[in-house]
């Protein structure tokens, strides 16, 4: 039928299906920045303006909108115009990934038509039905009242940016400091403590930071933030190839299962499916499908599609068809006959006598124990445990669980796969890891790398999701089978029972400690829960007794882990990867043991945390990347507590006025705090590429392996080479993780992309800096000696300047003429640790058990944050989605191992207008390992506010859970114990 | 064989409506947003009628003091509407507006959260507080109507096929209300909720509305505790025998977010609350 709407003023047409969603609808007329989000209208990615009102559209048929007016952001502003609203999204920092940016824009201009003076409870209550899985939602809040004032006609102040000094600064002319060796702080190389050059700014002692950076440090704006804001075409998703088919996966109802017989006749037979595939239809190669470094870590327990079922939601077959409607009707027709198996969904249980074996193919390669179900064991020591153990004073010991919190990142996973004109397949997908899956795949679908190409467009968001090769090898044999191009996305029920989560973990931590308040040893057991299959599962493990055990001075340390298979969605890479398992426990039992013997937890932290110079020995006896000591060459956290503390009112954790509310007698206030620290990158194994070249007018190509998932990558990368090359950032030119076009990078994970990425840009960027002076000198008839590049000139040591355009066509067409480009990687054998400090405040409700968080604030110390804005942006965003995992965030199931919690409303995610005040507060250290001074932000905001939520209920009701999510009945049964 | 696109209908009046969900042999529903709502592609029929040109959205007082609200009047014009936010301290208002967020309110209607046996209950605990009647609609001359809470407790049956939630009416009187839930965060489905709404006269209460959600397999409406309140001042006691009522009337099923013991004791706390807010609100507490 057709339909006719008015579409951004114009009177539009359009052909449509009468039960196809008006989402479809859009998209298919172009209107890309309509997001696919879910299928149930609670994520808002695909909101527009139906005569004026903000309405979700994949829960509306596209005939409902006939005689209708609809507004999408490409009606806001045409090229080289900006509407009021997005520049303010922009200037903000408001945007992340970007993916729910269109709908937040719409948000704001519906609440602005009405509301010329809107408070932050308007602003909050505007965002409310758009999801953010990445920002907390405060800029884009800060953006709408921003974007008022400027629609008002007012003057809006420039951004200054979250806290970084600008003085703070170094390396503009001299040689890298990156990869040089590390001096030997325990043996007198700096004497191990922290020497304060400048008030609130600690620096390593052998650092001399000069006075001034120009684009490093600065709030630049992010250089995709205007095509996320206008809503261009940038994802995965939005392109229409020719002849392009639809897949659809059909997945098992089963915990646990053979498939005896499947048949697909009537599925192949149905007009408009070009292929059905089932195991018996491509080759059984073993895999596993976790983004990581070759040889991928085992077990090697996967195939693509497989006899036997081992979740609910595991893959039993797949297909491709002209449209949707007709892959999703195919589906039904295909008939398996399934032997029913019984399941273990208890990884407690996985490993005991008589529990049914998950792994019992023959062909799976590096399970340890498979009759067991048991995935791998890690064991790692310092120092004699049991003997530090027997001479303390006080032994506790405590075990705490972390749930499967599902990343949720707003864009689901969805790939298309083509041959192009050479006959190469070609893999466009929205991944973390583009070089990874382009060797992963290779094996499985029988191509020779050189014969695959990875290109990653804009992310709609990872956490750690897509650090995975998920679908594409999917997609990927059913371009091979039917020779079109294959689009496959998950739908938003996919994403909760056959994506990846956090892995789940029971963390017993026995802890020994002196009278005095001196922790001496600490003993940690681990038994994680990786669902069906294995990947990521050691590493994982691994970074919870690596986290677990880094954090505090203690002379012994041990650490154990059992991972079990069990009939659940496989678990994966989530931000944190560990982390926040093991920081929950650690947290948790330093918070109970401060309680015990009397101490402020605070103080308690304090005395016993790390501080520069300390080793982590821990790192030494469980680093992925081999053996390689760590010590603290950088520490903000003493500055980092007393912000945050002062930020937080922490004193009025001993006013008992404070605990209670008068009008509210149901209600307790209390105050939690947690210690941070985390790593950055995988020492002596995380690597990354880039290539500098410089062009006619002097500006700069800049190509990276680097994989921006929507954390601003692209823009602290770009930063980075304009500071060095003395230009401003419109004068770099980004393009990041295409297989074919830019060097290697293992890809977006372990907080390591400003580090690592970042660490060759600079030295490629330097590199092409010397080619730059030579040419100047040359130029100029003198020596490099003292030449410096700034504000897109060279200068000599005698003061005279070029221009780098001069540079460049000197260079390109003059004399002696060469290409000025250079290429370098970057690899670490150090992980400088990232340090912060968790504070929440929390109401709880005494008669029901509900905790509400009001506020949280997180100081951390990043070292030099390269972008304040982005930085302050991880800070807060991680925040959130650490406050999910804390009080919300669980994928459940039954007790047949079907997942309950299918829709984003029932897995719980907050929204803008229950979000608590969220305060991210920077702390500058200088890290003399990485470019400029930076370490890692990304992760570490997810590892304390668990902890902090708990030991806060703890300190408003007097009860300790040890379980996330804190659901209210957690808390009212542990009152009336109390009791 | 080929996928048979679902049909799209928007008839210009209700006798065409009629006609086309009353048919046999096509299986015709109205096309109503939950706050919750299902995905389309999970929708359980062969054509959807859309009521959009019907006008049934309207909020109005009539003659007869009587508040009604349209079937289709979206869940976001009730939490609008100043009408509403007029009658028992708005409770009818605050329950629209924690029902869903702004976008799916601008969809959802009263209609969708009545008829969705998965909706959030706060919407019908309010009407059913507030002494709702509800009107179907069959045919133009086949109308029933019957309270709320007798509507709400016949589950998938309250509605026969071809027939239309067409209006919810309440007495417009001053009164006193209040909601009270527990949820993982404050816009979750609530794990139970409660809702009271007073009227008072000469110091005593003269009429309570009490439901009660999370408790028992559908939203109840709780006559016993009605009953018991009637005619009484407030007092702890009083609160304390109608907390019990409430618990002892309860038979939950529970689940991840809370179990039969804790649904049991919520039922309990959040009557005995909101009743409490309710009757503070009147200045008898």
């Amino acid at each position: 039928m057709n339909i006719r709407f008015k579409l951004n003023g114009k009177e539009t047409e359009l052909q449509v299906k009468q039960d196809e969603s008006l989402l479809e609808a859009l998209r298919q007329a172009g209107a890309y920045s309509v997001k696919h989000g879910c299928e149930t209208g609670e994520c808002g990615a695909c909101s527009v303006l139906l005569d004026g009102k903000l309405v979700p559209t994949c829960i509306l048929l596209a005939p409902q909108a006939d005689g209708h007016e609809i507004e999408t952001v490409e009606g806001l502003s045409e090229v080289n115009t900006i509407h009021p609203i997005q520049k303010a999204f922009t200037e903000n920092g408001a945007i992340q990934c970007g993916y729910c940016t269109p709908a937040m824009i719409l948000a704001t201009k519906a609440l602005l038509n009405k509301e010329k003076y809107p408070t932050l409870e308007d602003a909050r209550e505007a965002l409310s039905s758009t999801i953010c899985r990445c920002t907390g939602y405060v800029k884009p809040v800060e953006a709408i009242l921003r974007a008022a004032a400027m629609l008002r006609g007012e003057e809006v102040a420039p951004i200054g940016g979250g806290g970084i000094p600008l003085e703070l600064a170094f390396g503009l002319t001299g040689e890298s400091d990156l990869g040089r060796d590390i001096p030997d702080v325990k043996s007198g190389g700096g004497g191990g403590t922290s020497v304060s050059v400048r008030p609130t700014v600690k620096v390593a002692p052998w650092v001399s930071p000069e006075a001034h950076t120009d684009v490093v440090g600065r709030p630049e704006i992010k250089v995709d933030a205007v095509k996320l804001v206008k809503g261009k075409p940038a994802f995965t998703d939005d392109i229409n190839l020719p002849g392009m088919l639809y897949a659809a996966m059909l997945t098992s109802p089963h915990a646990h299962a053979r498939i005896r017989n499947i048949d697909v006749s009537k599925a192949r037979a149905f007009p408009g499916v070009h292929a059905v595939l089932t195991y018996k239809d491509v080759p059984r190669v073993m895999y596993a499908s976790g983004g990581q470094s070759w040889p991928n870590p085992k077990p090697w327990d996967q195939v693509s599609l497989d006899s036997k079922v081992r979740y609910v939601g595991d893959r039993v077959a797949v297909l491709a068809a002209e449209t949707p409607e007709i892959a999703r009707e195919a589906l039904k027709l295909i008939e398996v006959d399934y032997e029913v198996l019984p399941a273990v969904l208890d990884p407690r249980e996985a490993g005991k006598p008589g529990a049914p074996v998950i792994h019992d193919e023959p062909d799976a390669i590096g399970i340890p124990d498979a009759q067991r179900n048991l995935v791998n064991t890690i064991d790692a020591a310092v120092g004699d445990v049991e003997k530090t153990l027997a001479e303390c004073d006080y032994v506790f010991e405590r075990t705490y669980y972390t749930p499967k919190q599902q990343q949720v990142h707003i864009e689901p996973h969805v790939c298309i796969t083509y041959w192009d004109e050479d006959e190469r397949l070609v893999v466009r997908t929205s991944t973390q890891v583009p070089f990874h899956v382009r060797r992963m795949l290779s094996p499985l679908i029988g191509l020779p790398v050189k014969r695959i190409r990875v290109i990653k467009p804009r992310i709609g968001g990872g956490f750690g999701g897509k650090q995975e090769m998920l679908i594409e090898d999917l997609a990927a044999h059913l371009t091979l089978a039917t020779n079109r191009p294959v689009r496959f996305e998950y739908t938003r029920e996919q994403e909760f029972t056959s994506a990846r989560s956090r892995h789940p973990m029971y963390i017993t931590f026995k802890a020994g400690v002196m009278k005095d308040g001196v922790l001496r040893a600490l003993d940690m057991k681990v038994i994680s829960d990786t669902g069906a299959f294995g990947q990521h599962s050691m590493t994982v493990a691994s970074v919870s007794g690596l986290r677990g055990l880094s954090t505090y001075r203690c002379e012994a340390l041990r650490f154990h882990a059992e991972i079990y298979y069990t009939n659940k969605t496989p678990a994966g890479a989530f931000r944190g990867y560990g982390a926040p398992q093991g920081m929950f426990g650690l947290e948790s039992i330093v918070d109970e043991i401060a309680h015990e013997l009397g101490f402020d937890p605070l103080e308690f932290r304090r005395k016993n945390a790390v501080r520069v110079g300390d080793p982590i020995p821990i790192s030494t006896a469980l680093g992925e990347g081999g053996a390689i000591e760590q010590v603290v060459l950088s520490c903000g956290l003493e500055e980092c507590f007393d912000k945050a503390a002062a930020a937080i009112q922490w004193e009025r954790r001993y006013d008992p006025k404070w605990h209670v509310d008068p009008e509210r007698p149901h209600i307790r206030r209390g105050l939690g705090v947690a210690t941070c620290m985390h790593g950055t990158a995988i020492p002596g194994l995380d690597m990354g590429g880039a290539s500098v070249k410089m062009n006619d007018d002097g500006s700069f190509n800049v190509l990276v392996g680097a994989t921006d998932l929507g954390t601003g990558s692209d823009t602290v990368i770009a930063q980075i080479v304009a500071e060095t090359l003395g230009c401003a950032l419109e004068d770099v030119i980004i393009y990041s993780s295409d297989t074919d076009m830019t060097p290697f990078d293992v890809g977006a994970y372990a907080s390591s992309t400003t580090f690592i990425s970042g660490g060759s840009a600079k030295k490629a960027a330097e590199e092409v800096r010397r080619q730059i002076m030579e040419r100047a000198a040359l130029m100029l008839k003198t020596t490099t000696e003292g030449m410096y590049l700034r504000n897109r000139h060279v200068y000599t040591a005698d003061g005279r300047a070029v221009s780098l355009q001069d540079v460049a066509l000197h260079s390109l067409h003059t004399e002696d003429q060469r290409q000025i480009m250079a290429t370098a990687s970057h690899m670490s054998n150090y992980a400088p640790p990232p340090f912060g400090a968790q504070f929440v405040e929390v109401e709880v409700d005494m008669e029901t058990g509900m905790v509400r968080v009001p506020r949280m604030v997180m100081a951390v110390d990043c070292g030099t944050a390269i972008n304040p804005v982005t930085a302050s942006g991880q800070i807060e965003g991680g925040q959130l989605q650490a406050l999910g995992m804390a009080i919300s965030e669980s994928v459940m199931y039954d007790q047949q191992g079907k997942v309950l919690t299918t829709r984003i409303g029932e897995y719980r995610i907050f929204e803008a207008d229950e979000a608590p005040d969220i305060m991210a507060i920077l702390v500058p250290t200088y890290e003399p390992s990485g470019p400029y001074g930076a370490k890692a932000v990304a992760e570490i905001p997810m590892d304390g506010v668990g902890p902090a939520v708990a030991n806060a209920v703890f300190d408003a009701t007097g009860v300790r859970v040890r379980e996330l999510p804190i659901l209210p009945e957690k808390v009212w049964k542990g009152l009336k114990e109390l009791k | 064989m080929t996928v048979r696109s679902k049909e799209y209908h928007r008839p210009e009046d209700w006798a065409r409506a009629h006609q086309l969900l009353n048919r046999s042999e096509v299986h015709t529903v109205p096309l109503v947003v939950s706050p919750r709502p299902a995905a389309l592609t999970d929708l359980e029929a062969d054509a959807f009628v859309d009521l959009q040109k019907l006008q049934l959205d309207a909020i109005h007082k009539s003659g007869d003091n009587r508040i009604h609200l349209g079937g289709m009047a979206t869940l976001q014009a009730v939490y609008e509407s100043d009408l509403l936010k007029a009658e028992a301290d708005g409770i009818l208002s605050e329950a629209a507006h924690i029902s869903a967020t702004l976008g799916i309110r601008n969809l959802a209607t009263v209609a969708g959260a009545l008829t969705a046996p998965s909706s959030p209950p706060d919407v019908a605990l309010a009407l059913m507080a507030l002494d709702a009647l509800v009107t179907l609609q069959k045919d133009e001359g086949r109308t029933r109507t019957l309270p709320l809470h007798e509507f709400i407790a016949a589950g998938d049956k309250a509605l026969q096929r071809g027939e239309v939630l067409v209006e919810v009416s309440f007495a417009s009187a001053p009164s006193f209300g209040s909601l009270a839930r527990v949820g993982r965060t404050p816009r979750d489905h609530a794990i139970v909720a409660a809702a009271a709404v007073v009227e008072v006269s000469n110091g005593a209460v003269r009429r309570a509305g009490v439901a009660l959600a999370g408790a028992n397999p559908l939203p109840v409406r709780l006559l016993d505790v009605e009953k018991l309140l009637s005619g009484k001042t407030a007092s702890a006691a009083l609160l304390d025998q109608a907390a019990a009522l409430a618990e002892k009337q309860a038979v939950p099923q529970g689940d991840y977010r809370g179990s039969v013991e804790y649904r049991r004791a919520m039922a309990a706390v959040l009557v005995r609350r909101a009743l409490a807010a309710a009757l503070k609100h009147a200045g008898l507490a």
